[in-house]
């Protein structure tokens, strides 16, 4: 089996920790009561469509990661129960939920004997564009919140 | 009775958190905020606080290296750890005389985490705590 096809079967066996860990997350920081929507899925490359973007890279002596999680900006308004947030707010607010969604899925044991644990990079927000993005194996799916959507993805690869 | 409160942490978020629940649910005062160890025993320094939330991971000087200097110069302070680090780091902050510790991610929308929360500012004030009505 190639590290490609180890990686797939590695993110389809631990599928539903990370849908059940963006849920988690939403919960303890914001109090927001999100829905997991459709499967999530095992894609060839993550993608984002939303103003409000942040992502943070994970390594250890094997994989390289990275974590993307985006929403639009009225989303975020109604998670911090403001009228306007600005983008120093937003950042740290937006930090504050990959910070804790790296831990939710580390505190998994699934997680962390498939990928083991992994050192945090500071997260980097990007607004009003899709950042750059790897051509990486991962998995992404969404949240409902009322009638908002939000983006959550994980990607990875074998070495530094 | 209302304290006077320091709050050190590298998230502005986490900042707005812990500032919210000490004056709105307890009616407490922060006196200053800072973002780093640094920033932690200027503060200390400058204050004296009756308290001083403490971060451990931060840029310039963590959270470890403040307690241990502040400790050493204060110590009578009374220094509460809040962070998501459980283990060999948080130990070694009570061992340089942190009071006590609460975990990240603070989950201020929680009744039960609240009340856990105000439980532990009682242990580290040998004193009943109540709730601003």
């Amino acid at each position: 089996m190639s590290e490609h096809e180890e990686i797939i079967l590695a993110l389809k066996e631990t599928s539903s920790i990370f849908s059940e860990a963006a849920v988690e997350c939403l919960a303890a920081l914001f109090g927001a009561e999100a829905v997991v929507e459709d499967e999530w899925q095992v894609v060839e490359r993550l993608h984002g469509e939303f103003d409000r973007m942040i992502t943070m890279g994970m390594a250890n002596d094997q994989y390289s990661s990275l974590i993307l999680v985006a929403m639009n900006e009225e989303t975020l308004c109604q998670l911090l129960g403001e009228d306007e947030i600005d983008l120093e707010y937003a950042s740290s607010a937006l930090g504050e939920f990959v910070n804790t969604y790296c831990a939710l899925l580390s505190d998994q044991a699934i997680f962390s004997d498939k990928f083991g644990k992994q050192i945090q990079a500071v997260p980097l927000l990007y607004t009003g564009g899709c950042p750059f993005l790897p051509f990486l194996t991962g998995i992404e799916g969404y949240l409902t919140l009322d009638s908002h959507r939000i983006y959550v993805g994980y990607t990875t690869r074998k070495g530094n | 009775m209302s304290k006077r409160v320091v709050i050190i942490d590298d998230s502005l978020f986490v900042r707005k958190q812990l500032r919210d629940f000490f004056t709105k649910k307890l009616g407490w005062q922060i006196v200053a905020e800072g973002a780093n160890g640094r920033e932690a025993i200027t503060l200390w320094e400058e204050h004296k606080p009756d308290l001083m939330t403490l971060d451990i991971v931060m840029e310039i000087m963590d959270g470890t290296q403040a307690i241990k200097e502040i400790m050493s110069r204060f110590p009578d302070a009374v220094i509460l750890m809040v962070s998501a680090v459980r283990t060999g780091e948080m130990l070694d902050c009570i061992s340089y005389g942190a009071k006590e510790y609460m975990e990240k991610p603070l989950r201020f929308k929680d009744e039960d985490y609240i009340e856990d929360f105000k439980k532990t500012l009682e242990e580290v004030f040998e004193e009943p705590i109540t709730y601003l009505s």
